[in-house]
């Protein structure tokens, strides 16, 4: 009985084991790949922002964050960072999109 | 009597042409300045030149303090000396200088674009192949006090001549009501909306007046600076990427900006907190 608990108890902390170490593992060979991939489509994204002049303040600074992370090897943190900046592009894309006509942003109280 | 002739040909057609005159931009100078007001009828309009000064008495007591020996007069006289330097050159430029910033900004059917004064100082220096002041810098912004102090008390009187300048004041007017940046806010939530509410220790100024005494002193710079530099203030507070000075996008505001405040008087240089 007691050995039996001890093999499942040891068969779910390898399984723990694994998933964090499969999470924390900077050495993956999947997370710069992934990085390159977020880093082009980040990069488009936030270009068109400023071309079309809805960019917001931050976006650059940490697609900058990022690339100084992934130079030091650090993918995890830069996607992280990649992440946000891709949010803040499609937000800061919305925000514009709905505001393309200049008679529903003035107020009533001008009209 | 052919000369006779095309004059009288010159002069009908001058006579026939009509002078171009909006409606929508002359309603917008009477709604919002009646918004103002309404707002806050105590207010005189001319005071309204004063920003958030003609609304809060105990900012006001701090300015008019500040104004007695105002920290901008030192830029006034290097204004004075830069003009002098090159006063042959920009008496060629501005005929009626330098006393003329309640004429700007203008549309320039030339450049077919918004020209502010600060943009003519550096055209008329490119022509007499002077370099270029940088418009961030201490001189052009010396020289502008000098122009805004030589203006002081005339009347803001900016035009709009055709279609093309109407469509560069109302890219200036979509900017002005266009939410930016992540905090999700358009200049009118602060100036309009708001205008005269505490934001944190700050009062917020009413748009009405804000363009008139520029360049400014402002105690957070510790110099004077031009309004373009506040515009890049503006963005940066609500987390919105900021354009450059004297950009299109900065000109076509700082026109739609001015000409709501057209009748009131320029008093610039000015001091702000």
């Amino acid at each position: 009985m007691s050995t039996h608990h001890s093999r499942i108890f040891k068969l779910i902390f390898l399984i723990i084991l694994s998933q964090l170490t499969h999470a924390n593992g900077d050495s993956s060979a999947e997370h710069p790949i992934e990085y390159e991939q977020l880093h082009l489509q980040v990069t488009q994204l936030y270009a068109q922002a400023r071309l079309k002049h809805y960019a917001w303040r931050d976006t650059e600074k940490i697609i900058t964050q990022a690339s100084e992370l992934a130079n030091q090897g650090e993918y995890i943190k830069a996607n992280e960072l990649l992440r946000q900046a891709h949010q803040q592009c499609i937000l800061a894309a919305q925000q514009a999109s709905t505001q393309a006509h200049l008679s529903e942003l003035v107020p009533y109280y001008l009209k | 009597m052919h000369t006779f002739a095309t004059i009288i040909l010159v002069i009908s057609v001058t006579l026939l042409t009509p002078v171009y005159a909006d409606q929508e931009t002359a309603a917008d100078i009477a709604n919002i300045q009646s918004y103002f007001m309404e707002k806050f009828p105590e207010v005189p309009f001319q005071d309204f030149g004063n920003g958030v000064y003609a609304l809060d008495p105990v900012a006001r007591e701090n300015w008019l303090a500040l104004e007695e020996f105002p920290p901008y007069e030192v830029n006034i006289d290097n204004g004075q000396a830069l003009w002098e330097e090159n006063s042959h050159i920009y008496q060629l430029c501005f005929p009626n200088g330098p006393g003329i910033k309640h004429q700007y900004p203008q549309w320039s059917s030339e450049l077919e674009t918004v020209v502010t004064l600060a943009m003519e100082i550096n055209l008329c220096r490119q022509k007499h192949n002077i370099a270029s002041y940088d418009y961030m810098q201490a001189e052009i912004n010396d020289l502008l006090a000098f122009m805004a102090y030589s203006s002081r008390g005339k009347i803001i009187d900016i035009q709009i001549p055709n279609e093309e300048a109407k469509q560069a004041y109302l890219g200036g007017k979509k900017f002005y009501f266009t939410r930016r940046g992540q905090l999700n806010f358009a200049c009118h939530h602060c100036h309009f909306d708001n205008a005269g509410k505490r934001l944190r220790s700050e009062s917020l100024g009413p748009a009405l007046g804000q363009t008139t005494g520029w360049p400014t002193y402002r105690n957070k710079w510790g110099a004077l600076g031009p309004l373009h530099r506040r515009y890049i203030g503006c963005n940066k507070q609500v987390r919105a990427a900021p354009f450059d000075a004297q950009s299109i996008e900065y000109r076509n505001l700082e026109y739609f900006h001015t000409h709501m405040n057209n009748g009131l008087a320029i008093n610039g240089p000015s001091v702000r907190r």
